[in-house]
This record gives structure tokens, C-alpha cells and sequence, in this order.
């Protein structure tokens, strides 16, 4: 049975908006995990700045 | 005896008595023998005549009545698809402002996250790369951006040609009932169709002729669905004649106002002149041409017959799409039609057209009116066509009874339209003008037959028409929006919650820990595992929160113990 082609742009429009999310999903992943990254980063830094103090005090 | 004197002197008074009487039982038979059919076949020629002649009138009636049927659904059907385009060009325009209130929440989000990583910048004295982060940031707004557009772009593209009518809408921002005295814009932003699409609307709200010419005016004419242009020339010579003209005018205005459904309103306005410059509002009346006018006068059909021509031409020309050798069939039927009218005489026109005397065409008017009557009768299917009820008789009259027929001559119901003169008449013609009866008989026949079938195909070509697919509304789909809006997730950090240092390089460290690690939140911990698991999804809003201290005098998790281990090997 041929579908009715109004149903038809509202189905191709439903996934068109489902693709938008899924990016949108993607988007807010990459971003989260490029703050991570960055905050880790700074974290490692200051570890290493620590681990730099406590060998000069040994030393 | 027989030549008696008294006999002799009374013989002129007897004679003349005699003859008298004589006279009369002649005239007497005479006209009784001119009333009867003189051979059975005859008689049946007259009832098939009678049987043809109304068949005909019925189906004609029949055909407008169903013209109008099928002009109804269709008028009905324009309105639910319209409808549901409307429906339609909502759900996208909640779409597109889906899509920007999602680009806005990227835009939110990234503030969010300044927010966070500053805290955990203070909270655990570390210095956060901020370019680095404006950086992420961008890139989160601009690749949401170009989401949103793709979005929009992947919209029109469903749309497709119907894209200008739906932008006209977006662009307007106002719903489309709303464009009544919308007199703006440029007429060359729009395409052809956005400029149909809006003249349509402005058309639906138009409450007056003026309101209706303003609107044409302003798109420069009108084009129907057929894709038919009509010039405001067009349409203000239609509209000026139909003002002229008590009935609808002619063909033209019907079909510049069916094409968008406003035949009625139109129609209501024009057979009542007054309103002409006035209100156009919420009396819609009924089509007329559904009611058949039982009256005894000749303009029975006068007020709706452009109409219902007008529509019958429209289901003829689906008709002979479907079927093309009905055409063929209905050349025929016209052609053996003219051939019985010819000798028997049928409708208005051939009564106006012959060269008959006056008495002649007083019986024509007879035969009209009662002909008309016996139509309508049938049309309406009060009774069978082979016999009807007179207005004032007390009896029908079957056509296929002689002894029915015969009562209702003597009664006079027919007037003369059964007599012999009236045989005569149609004999007379038929000799002038070359015609056999008995050819006459056979064309009236086939003229039935044919009749029968071509209202057949009439029939299956209605079918065909109203069994087409019909649009259903199906407002479900808006709900999507919602289900959508709350899949979207949260921002999520989760460097919010720890960082997770190598466990080697807390083997070397010594005492004393960092206060920053020592600190951690329990609880942030958990979350940290969970996060592990499904990133990005349904994180606690609590493992956002800034550690406000209470936390310090906490247990020291599993992490922590090999922080001692740390401690001991140190």
C-alpha cells in the first residue's frame, strides 16, 4: 500500500530530527570528554610538579 | 306497418333523432378505436417511449445529484488535506525551534562546564589549560550549529517543492489563519505556489467580495488547483456578472472559488446580492443543487444549473479518463436521441426550437410539465420509472397497464398527452421527416440500453473516484518533540568528580599526601566508576556540586588505602 506522502515527510522529518540528536549526543560526548582531558592534564601537571618537590626535598 | 301513415308524418324527427344518436356511436367508436393501440407492439413503442423518455430525465437528475455528492467529498476531502498540511508545517516548525533550543543548550552547557572546571581548578589548586578549554568550548558550539542547520537543511529537503510555502510560514511566524488583512510583503520573494499557498489562505479568511479582490489583486490573479490561471480581470468580469446575475454566474467564478473550497461561501454571498460588499461569514449554505425542485414552474433548474454543469463536467471529463469509450457511447446516445426527440419531442430546448403550431406547443408544455413531475418523482425514487403518481389523482399511473393508462386518459390526467392526436402528431413528424417508427422504436431501445450502461460506467468511474486513498490526520507524531527534548542529555564532566592518578607514581610519593587527593569525596568516586561504564548518561547532578569541606573528616576509601600502603613503604 502506498504511503500517504505527508505521512511520509513527517516519518523522513522524525528521523531527521533523531540524526540531529544523535549528534547533538555526540557533540556534548566529545566536548565532555575533551574537558576531562584537560582537566587531567592539569591535574597530572600539578602531580608532577609535586612529585618534583618531595624528590628535591630527598634530594 | 313499416309504411304506416304516423310513421311516415314522424319520419324526419326519428330520422334526425336517429341520426343523432347514429352520429354519436360513430364518433363514439370512432374515438375509442383511435384510443386503442392498434397492435400490441405499438403499444409497447408508447410505453417505452413514455419509460424512455422519463428514464432519461431521472438520470439526469440523477448524475447532478451525484455530481454534487462527489463535489461535496472532494470540497471535503481539499479541507482535511489542507488540514493536514497544516498540521505538517507546524510539526516542522516545532522541529527547526527544537533544533535552535538544542544549539542553545550547547551554548548553556559550555558555561556549565566553565563553572565546573573553574571549581575544580580552585578546589584542587590546579592551573586548567583555559585556552584549551575556550577551545573545546568552540568547537562544541560550532559543530552544534552546523547540527541545527544540517537539521533545518534535511527539513526542506523532506518538504521539497512545498519548502517556499512552509518557510513563508516560518518566516511570517504567525499562524496561517492569521493572514486575513496580511497585505506586506513582496509578491517576487515568493514562488508561484508560496503566492497559490497564501492567496488561499488570505481567501479563506476573506469575509467579502472586496476582501477576496484584494487578495487577488495582491498576487496578481489566481491559479486553481488545476493549475488554471485566472487574471483579476478574469475574476472581477466573473464577480461583476454574477452581481448581475441572480443565479452564480458563469463557470468561470465557480471554478476560481471551487478550486479552494469557498464555492459555497461564494455561492451564499452571490444569490444574496445584499451581501455581496458585506459578510461572507458563517452562513454557508447548503448546495442546491441537491435539493430537485418539485414545482411546476420552467426555471427549476435555472439558479444551480452552472454548478452542477460546471461540477458534471468535472466528473464526466474523471469519467472518461477512466473509461475512454464512454465518450464514444454518450456520441451515440446523443446521436439516437436526437433521433427519438426528433419524432417524440423531449425537453424545453426542442419545444423552444420547433416550428410547431401554438396548439402543438401547448401540448409540448403539457408534456414537459408532466414529464417534469413524473422525472422528479423518479429522480427521488419515489417510484418505479415505469409508472407515477400524479399530483391529484388518486391512483399511480402505470405506464405498462393500458387499463391504468385508458382510466387515467378518460380522467384527464394526461390532458391530451395520450390521445390519438397526440400519436398522430409524433406519426406526422416522423412521416415529414423521413423516420420509421418502427426505427424509432429500435433507436429508443438501444437508446435505453445504452443509457443503462453508460450510467454504469458513470457508477464505476464515481467508484473509482471515491475509493480513492484519503489522508488521515496523524497528530501523534508531535509528541516526538518532547521524547526528544528529554533524550537530550546533560552536560557531563567527568573530570568533575576526580582525577584517577597513576598508582605508581602514588607508590613514590611520600607523606605527606596532597590535600587536594587526600580530600576526595567518596562519593565522587563512585560516580567516577559509574561514569567509566556509560559515559555522558545520566549522571547525578550532585557530582557536579563544589566540595564544600563537609566531606573531609570521611573515612578513607580503598584508594586511599593504598595511599597508606604508600605511606608504609615510604
Amino acid at each position: 500500500m502506498t504511503q500517504d506522502p505527508i505521512d511520509e515527510q513527517v516519518d523522513r522529518a522524525a528521523q531527521a530530527v533523531q540524526k540531529f540528536a544523535d549528534r547533538q549526543k555526540e557533540i556534548v560526548q566529545q566536548r565532555d570528554e575533551a574537558m576531562n582531558r584537560i582537566v587531567k592534564d592539569a591535574e597530572l601537571k600539578k602531580a608532577d610538579a609535586i612529585k618534583a618537590d618531595l624528590q628535591n626535598n630527598q634530594s | 306497418m313499416a309504411f304506416g301513415f304516423g310513421k311516415k308524418k314522424d319520419e324526419p324527427m326519428m330520422t334526425d333523432l336517429e341520426a343523432q344518436q347514429k352520429a354519436l356511436e360513430e364518433k363514439r367508436k370512432s374515438l375509442e378505436k383511435k384510443a386503442e393501440y392498434k397492435t400490441p407492439e405499438e403499444q409497447s413503442l408508447g410505453n417505452r417511449m413514455l419509460n424512455a423518455v422519463m428514464i432519461n430525465r431521472g438520470w439526469r437528475q440523477e448524475v447532478k445529484r451525484q455530481a454534487a455528492e462527489d463535489e461535496l467529498d472532494k470540497v471535503s476531502k481539499q479541507e482535511s488535506l489542507l488540514k493536514k498540511k497544516q498540521m505538517r508545517n507546524e510539526l516542522f516548525e516545532d522541529l527547526i525551534e527544537l533544533g535552535g533550543q538544542a544549539n542553545a543548550g550547547v551554548e548553556e552547557a559550555n558555561q556549565e562546564f566553565q563553572n565546573i572546571v573553574d571549581s575544580i581548578s580552585t578546589r584542587n589548586e590546579v592551573e586548567v589549560d583555559q585556552e584549551a578549554v575556550a577551545a573545546a568550548q568552540q568547537e562544541a558550539t560550532e559543530a552544534s550549529a552546523a547540527a541545527t542547520e544540517q537539521l533545518e537543511a534535511d527539513l526542506h529537503e523532506i518538504l521539497g517543492d512545498e519548502v517556499e510555502s512552509y518557510k513563508v510560514d516560518v518566516i511570517d511566524d504567525e499562524p496561517a489563519d492569521t493572514y486575513e488583512v496580511d497585505m506586506e510583503g513582496e509578491v517576487g520573494d515568493y514562488t508561484p505556489e508560496a503566492i497559490a499557498e497564501k492567496t488561499v489562505e488570505g481567501l479563506k479568511n476573506a469575509h467579502s467580495i472586496n476582501a477576496v479582490m484584494d487578495v487577488i489583486r495582491k498576487y496578481d490573479g489566481i491559479t486553481n488547483e488545476a493549475g488554471k490561471y485566472y487574471s483579476v480581470a478574469d475574476v472581477q468580469e466573473a464577480i461583476d456578472k454574477a452581481k448581475d446575475n441572480p443565479s452564480l454566474g458563469d463557470g468561470r467564478f465557480i471554478d476560481i472559488t471551487r478550486a479552494h473550497g469557498l464555492r459555497e461561501r461564494v455561492k451564499a454571498v452571490i444569490d444574496n446580492p445584499e451581501s455581496l460588499e458585506v459578510d461572507m461569514g458563517d452562513d454557508e449554505a447548503a448546495p442546491d443543487s441537491l435539493d430537485i425542485d418539485m414545482g411546476e414552474d420552467d426555471e427549476v433548474e435555472a439558479p444551480v444549473l452552472s454548478a452542477d454543469e460546471a461540477a458534471l463536467a468535472e466528473i464526466t471529463a474523471a469519467a472518461e479518463e477512466a473509461f475512454p469509450d464512454v465518450s464514444e457511447e454518450e456520441d451515440a446516445l446523443a446521436s439516437i436521441a436526437a433521433t427519438a426527440e426528433a419524432v417524440f419531442g423531449d425537453d424545453e430546448v426542442a419545444s423552444e426550437k420547433s416550428p410547431e403550431s401554438s396548439l402543438e406547443k401547448k401540448d409540448h408544455k403539457d408534456d414537459y410539465l408532466l414529464f417534469d413531475r413524473a422525472s422528479g418523482l423518479v429522480a427521488v425514487g419515489e417510484v418505479p420509472p415505469t409508472s407515477i403518481k400524479i399530483p391529484g389523482w388518486r391512483a399511480k399511473v402505470d405506464f405498462s397497464d393500458n387499463k391504468s393508462l385508458r382510466s387515467a386518459q378518460d380522467n384527464q390526467v394526461f390532458g391530451d398527452l395520450v390521445i390519438d392526436e397526440w400519436m398522430e402528431t409524433r406519426k406526422s413528424i416522423a412521416k415529414e421527416q423521413g423516420i420509421d417508427l418502427a426505427d424509432a422504436k429500435v433507436a429508443i431501445g438501444d437508446r435505453a440500453a445504452m443509457m443503462e450502461r453508460v450510467k454504469n460506467r458513470f457508477s464505476e468511474a464515481k467508484l473509482k473516484y471515491l475509493n480513492r486513498e484519503r489522508p488521515e490526520p496523524q497528530p501523534e507524531v508531535v509528541e516526538l518533540d518532547s521524547e526528544l527534548l528529554q533524550e537530550l542529555p546533560p552536560p557531563v564532566p567527568e573530570s568533575a568528580k576526580a582525577i584517577e592518578l597513576d598508582s605508581e607514581l602514588l607508590q613514590e610519593l611520600p607523606p605527606p599526601v596532597p590535600e587536594s587527593v587526600q580530600n576526595k569525596p567518596a562519593a565522587e568516586e563512585e560516580t567516577e566508576v559509574d561514569l567509566l561504564r556509560e559515559p555522558s548518561v545520566s549522571i547525578d547532578q550532585a557530582s557536579y556540586e563544589v566540595d564544600d569541606g563537609s566531606d573531609e573528616e570521611e573515612p578513607p576509601k580503598p584508594q586511599t588505602g593504598e595511599k597508606g600502603s604508600t605511606e608504609q613503604a615510604a
